[in-house]
């Protein structure tokens, strides 16, 4: 029964967003759309203005992204500890050791 | 995975160059066609897990790999915060291109290590 | 018009490959459908003119993600049962439970190979509170006086299926299924 009620809420949910945004379509003001389009060019230098935006207009969200990647391959590091840098296999203790509590099949 | 199969390794041997080809090609012309650092960097990953593929070895230090990324990564803050946060490309505007291109580099540099690493480390983790 | 035929078929293919990838029992035509669907979408991302994500869902959609489920299946291909109190001295019908032991490993590594696992018995002289926190085992057989324990792990898929393949078969000897918690015994 519970499970059957979160069905019904989460396709409730669905729909209700789905047709409120068919019926309110946002026009939304097209200055920026313009002013990439009008000035993206000579600004950035970039053909390809997705490059401009990420790498001139938006340098702040492609800098995080680094460090967002950055931050996965340091937990990938973290949780993987083989006990040395190159590869598996010397560090048996401390492979043992951090996964005593996961046995995941 | 587990057998050796001569037609993936052929195949593989006669692919590797012009996956590093199409991979720095996207990365160079990130500024001009679609594409871009991280396009390329996921391009020259798939290079390495190629390698992977045909040769199951880690023959090679991945300590290496994590400082070259790292200093990468450092290179990738530095550019911006010289050229672009003070408003520099206002100024120099003839400049624009060259850190188009050196950003597209780094970026993709230090993606290609990432994603290299992440998979390995994936690939050759032993439980125990 | 020929775009959008190809849309819509592309995006039937997606609808379908994601049906398959849930549904199929074979975990690594699973992962070939999910490579699959990575195609077709970004097949479908050029459709809608955004060739670089394209490229980004091709390469790491179908190439790396794959990669690291194959390589993820094969370390997790070997079924390793772990066989413990094989040696306890004090046991009455000691031959009773050494046939039946045998059977409930035949029938398990039948079992592996029609799921594409590798079936590996380890008969071992640890405790058995030793053999649970001993994280290489996916399934423990513990023999006891007058029965068969087995023991499996909460989040293993395979011992509910093998729950109920022992639960339809008559047995000689008394046998039940547990499940335990990892690291925290029983």
């Amino acid at each position: 029964m519970k499970n059957v009620a979160v069905a019904l809420f989460c396709f409730g949910m669905f729909f209700g967003v789905v047709f409120l945004t068919v019926e309110h379509n946002v026009e939304l003001e097209p200055t920026l759309y313009n002013y990439f389009i009008e000035h993206g060019t000579a600004e950035t230098g970039a053909q390809n203005i997705v490059a401009g935006i990420l790498l001139n207009y938006r340098m702040y969200d492609t800098v995080f992204e680094a460090m967002i990647l950055l931050t996965s391959v340091m937990g990938m590091l973290h949780f993987l500890y083989t006990g040395h840098g190159h590869g598996g296999g010397h560090g048996k203790k401390a492979g043992a050791e951090a996964h005593k509590g996961g046995k995941n099949d | 995975m587990t057998e050796k199969s001569s037609i993936i390794s052929t195949m593989t041997g006669f692919l590797y160059p012009f996956i590093v080809l199409f991979g720095f090609y996207i990365i160079a012309n990130g500024h001009n066609t679609p594409g871009g650092g991280f396009q390329g960097g996921s391009v020259i990953a798939a290079l390495f897990i190629a390698r992977y593929l045909v040769l199951p070895v880690d023959d090679f230090n991945m300590d290496t790999l994590h400082y070259v990324e790292k200093a990468f990564l450092v290179f990738l803050l530095l550019l911006p915060i010289v050229f672009i946060f003070p408003g520099l490309h206002l100024v120099y505007d003839r400049f624009n291109v060259p850190y188009l291109i050196a950003m597209n580099f780094l970026i993709g540099m230090k993606v290609s290590l990432g994603l290299t690493i992440i998979v390995f480390r994936f690939g050759f983790f032993r439980e125990g | 018009m020929n775009t959008i035929v190809a849309e819509a078929a592309l995006l039937v293919v997606m609808a379908l490959m994601a049906l398959l990838t849930i549904r199929t029992q074979i975990l690594r035509m699973a992962i070939v459908y999910m490579g699959i669907f990575s195609l077709s979408a970004s097949l479908v991302y050029v459709l809608y003119r955004a060739p670089d994500v394209a490229i980004a869902e091709a390469v790491i959609g179908s190439g790396l993600v794959a990669l690291l489920y194959l390589s993820a299946l094969k370390r997790y291909r070997v079924y390793t049962i772990g066989v413990v109190g094989s040696n306890m001295p004090n046991v009455s019908d000691r031959h009773i439970l050494e046939l039946e032991r045998n059977a409930v490993i035949n029938d398990i590594a039948g079992f592996c190979v029609e799921r594409e696992r590798e079936p590996q018995t380890v008969f071992s002289q640890e405790s058995i509170d030793e053999a649970l926190l001993n994280t290489n085992y996916d399934i423990v057989i513990e023999e006891y006086e007058g029965g068969i324990r087995l023991y499996g792990h909460d989040e293993n898929y395979l011992v509910d299926e093998l729950e109920l393949l022992f639960a339809i078969r008559d047995r000689d000897a008394e046998l039940e299924v547990i499940r335990f918690r990892a690291g925290a015994g029983i």
